[in-house]
């Protein structure tokens, strides 16, 4: 353990990952804040549904269906068995409250990116009709009648 | 009960993550098996220039691509709220997701791994080393 942990890094993470250079290598290791991250889950969804989520244009809720403004996802859990390695960005530890990994500091020519957990599975959107009965009722209760254009 | 799904960062800041997927399991000796913080698991090496990966763990080597994912997928934080809002009888520990970054691509080794038999016999120090990362299917 004591042998790794002496070994020099450089710095790395999903940008290490997903630009590594060709004739290069760079050292995958557990995190230093490795472990179940229960807290952390993948949701997948479609291209388009993106800009809205991250823009915030409208308030989206996950509730084993996820609302938009005008259309209903069921939300299910889709298992794996493969090893999923989660690996952050190297800043990571600033939006987990985190000190900075100091083994990912030293500045030497080994680049390590680090996985933070290992992922059971994600979540997954399938369009649904959204449940309108209560709705329905609503609108039985009070139908819109001749009487009512002269109100 | 309702989750918001939230975002801070936005469009253009929300950080990438990466996956790294290999079948099977990656297995520490047992003497490590409950601190695996900071252990190092193996080298991920991009021989040429295509998108071709080679991922070495212990004596075992992986082949694989860099692919693009079908759907985006959102890192989602689950963040407890301790709220005050008990007049609509609102229970009081809601939750909120809030996106911390976005998955576009992948690395995927979907091969067995290969035996890497042409290794010279590594010095005691070295054994040391190569022990920590190793990994048996």
């Amino acid at each position: 353990m004591e042998i790794e942990k002496s070994q020099p890094y450089g710095e790395g993470g999903a940008e290490a990952i997903l630009n590594v250079q060709p004739n290069t290598s760079i050292f995958i290791a557990y995190h230093h804040l490795f472990g179940p991250h229960d807290d952390l889950m993948l949701l997948e969804l479609d291209e388009m549904l993106l800009p809205d989520i991250l823009n915030q244009r409208d308030k989206s809720y996950v509730d084993a269906v996820l609302c938009r403004q005008s259309k209903t996802y069921a939300v299910k859990f889709v298992g794996t068995s493969n090893s999923v390695f989660l690996i952050p960005p190297s800043n990571l530890s600033i939006s987990l409250g985190a000190s900075p990994n100091p083994s990912e500091k030293d500045h030497e020519n080994s680049v390590v990116a680090s996985v933070i957990k290992v992922v059971p599975g994600s979540m997954e959107l399938v369009k649904v009709a959204p449940r309108l009965d209560k709705l329905k009722l609503l609108l039985s209760e009070n139908p819109y009648g001749f009487d009512k254009c002269h109100k | 009960m309702q989750i918001q799904v939230k975002c801070s960062c936005g469009e253009e800041k929300c950080p990438e993550w990466a996956i790294l997927e290999l079948q099977g399991v990656v297995e520490a000796q047992p003497s490590f098996k409950d601190h695996l913080q900071n252990l190092q698991i193996g080298s991920l090496c991009r021989p040429t220039s295509q998108e071709t990966y080679t991922f070495t763990v212990g004596y075992h080597e992986l082949t694989g691509t860099k692919v693009p994912l079908k759907k985006p997928m959102l890192v989602l934080k689950k963040i407890k709220l301790d709220t005050e809002e008990e007049k609509d009888n609102i229970s009081s520990s809601m939750v909120e997701l809030d996106v911390i970054g976005v998955i576009r691509q992948r690395i995927l080794f979907k091969t067995r791994p290969k035996a890497l038999i042409s290794k010279p016999q590594p010095t005691e120090k070295e054994k040391a080393c190569a022990a920590v990362s190793s990994m048996s299917n």
